[in-house]
């Protein structure tokens, strides 16, 4: 890990449920990392898309810590000055991904990585880089990846042709979790992705999520069942995580 | 604050820029495509040679697919009498879902139900809406992601292009 410097300043007041961190990477950049402690062993990054955790963010937070998760939820756009467009992904470098990964491992807790969309891409590279700068002899801290609706395709899919997923997506191996809303197009070919990321080295499992569409958790137009299913999502993630740990300790087939 | 407005107003031109995407040519092969109807009847794609057909995928959660319907609808009232259908093939949901939709936004188009997903895998349907162009032979000619007004060009030239060749 070359992490030139970690300066974590609180700015909230004591007994507050989050802080605001910053890190410093080994390229020099300073992330802006949210940070809602929690006792337990297991620590939680989700990185959001570009729109962010959204409204319903600080409750999942919530309560993910009131089942002893830690969440960290890095703000890598704003860090970078980059708007809050799908494009800017593009300009995350997976480097600093890594960095906060590093980081995580080091409060030797267990880290999940959690992306939604198109961040997934990004994450998983991110993760790659991490794994590749670790040597064999160090301590398996990171337990895997849950992955909202992932997008893992190459590019934008055009309709009427075959759709080739990103490089990173057969090169992946960890235990990941994908959790697919049921009212989404995804939904379709979940099992062509499983399929491929089995076939890359990852152990993986799938869990329905019924009633909701992509984005459920910071739609502006929620759903009863959408609303429902965001107040469940600290118990879901929490069973994700759960399914990790079952997921690493599965033979390969 | 400047910073987020000026990302939103960017996300507003993305939006902007993904629904104004002209219809793409398609070479490739047409799939078959047999469903059934709100009232059961089955509709086969090769029933309808020799009528421009536009197959449209679409769900009643998707807000680009609810948008372009009512402009669907004006362009088969404005070519009404002319060789031309529209197939709208709804993702999945079910029968009860889509008739509530459907009492709720009128169409004056055949609305058809992929119960399985099966079509949409043999027609390679990523996301929604997705819309193909056929042609009177039964070929797709053209391949559309996103939302469309399709009473407007250029979608309305293609379409009137495709009416004229015999």
């Amino acid at each position: 890990m070359r992490l030139a410097a970690v300066l974590f300043v609180v700015l909230t007041l004591f007994g507050a449920s989050t802080a605001a961190a910053t890190l410093t990477t080994s390229n020099g950049a300073k992330l802006f990392v949210r940070v809602s402690p929690a006792p337990g062993k297991l620590l939680l990054i989700w990185f959001p898309c570009f729109e962010g955790a959204g409204p319903s963010g600080p409750a999942i937070l919530k309560g993910l810590a009131r089942q002893g998760v830690e969440t960290w939820v890095p703000n890598i756009a704003d860090s970078l000055f980059l708007p809050a467009t799908p494009e800017s992904l593009n300009k995350i470098p997976d480097a600093d991904i890594a960095d906060i990964i590093a980081h995580a491992a080091a409060t030797r807790k267990q880290v999940v990585v959690m992306a939604a969309g198109h961040a997934a891409r990004n994450v998983l590279r991110g993760v790659r880089l991490w794994q590749r700068r670790q040597s064999s002899a160090a301590p398996q801290r990171l337990a895997g990846a849950i992955l909202l609706y992932p997008h893992l395709y190459a590019g934008h899919p055009l309709p009427g042709s075959a759709s080739p997923y990103a490089p990173i997506a057969h090169r992946t191996r960890l235990p990941i979790v994908i959790l697919q809303p049921e009212r989404d197009p995804g939904k379709w070919w979940i099992h062509r992705l499983e399929a491929l990321l089995k076939n890359g080295g990852s152990r993986v499992e799938t869990i329905a999520l019924p009633g909701v569409r992509d984005a459920f958790y910071f739609r502006r137009d929620p759903t009863a069942a959408e609303r429902r299913v965001t107040q469940r999502l600290p118990a879901i993630l929490l069973n994700a995580m759960q399914v990790l740990h079952t997921l690493r300790e599965t033979p390969h087939d | 604050m400047i910073k987020r407005i000026l990302g939103f107003l960017m996300l507003l031109l993305a939006a902007a820029t993904a629904a104004a995407q002209p219809p793409t040519p398609y070479t490739g092969p047409t799939p078959p495509l047999a469903l059934r109807d709100l009232n059961g009847k089955i509709h086969h794609l090769r029933d309808y040679r020799g009528k421009v057909v536009m197959v449209q995928f679409w769900a009643t959660y998707c807000p680009p697919c609810v948008k372009e319907m009512p402009s669907v609808e004006r362009l088969k009232s404005r070519l009404a009498g002319k060789p031309f259908a529209v197939l709208a093939v709804n993702l999945g949901e079910s029968k009860q879902r889509v008739r509530a939709f459907l009492r709720k936004i009128h169409v004056n188009f055949t609305v058809l139900l992929d119960t399985h997903g099966r079509a949409l895998r043999r027609w390679r349907v990523y996301a929604v809406p997705s819309t193909f162009l056929i042609d009177r032979h039964g070929a797709i000619r053209y391949r559309i992601y996103g939302g469309q007004a399709w009473d407007k060009p250029p979608q309305t030239q293609i379409i009137a292009r495709l009416l004229a060749q015999p």
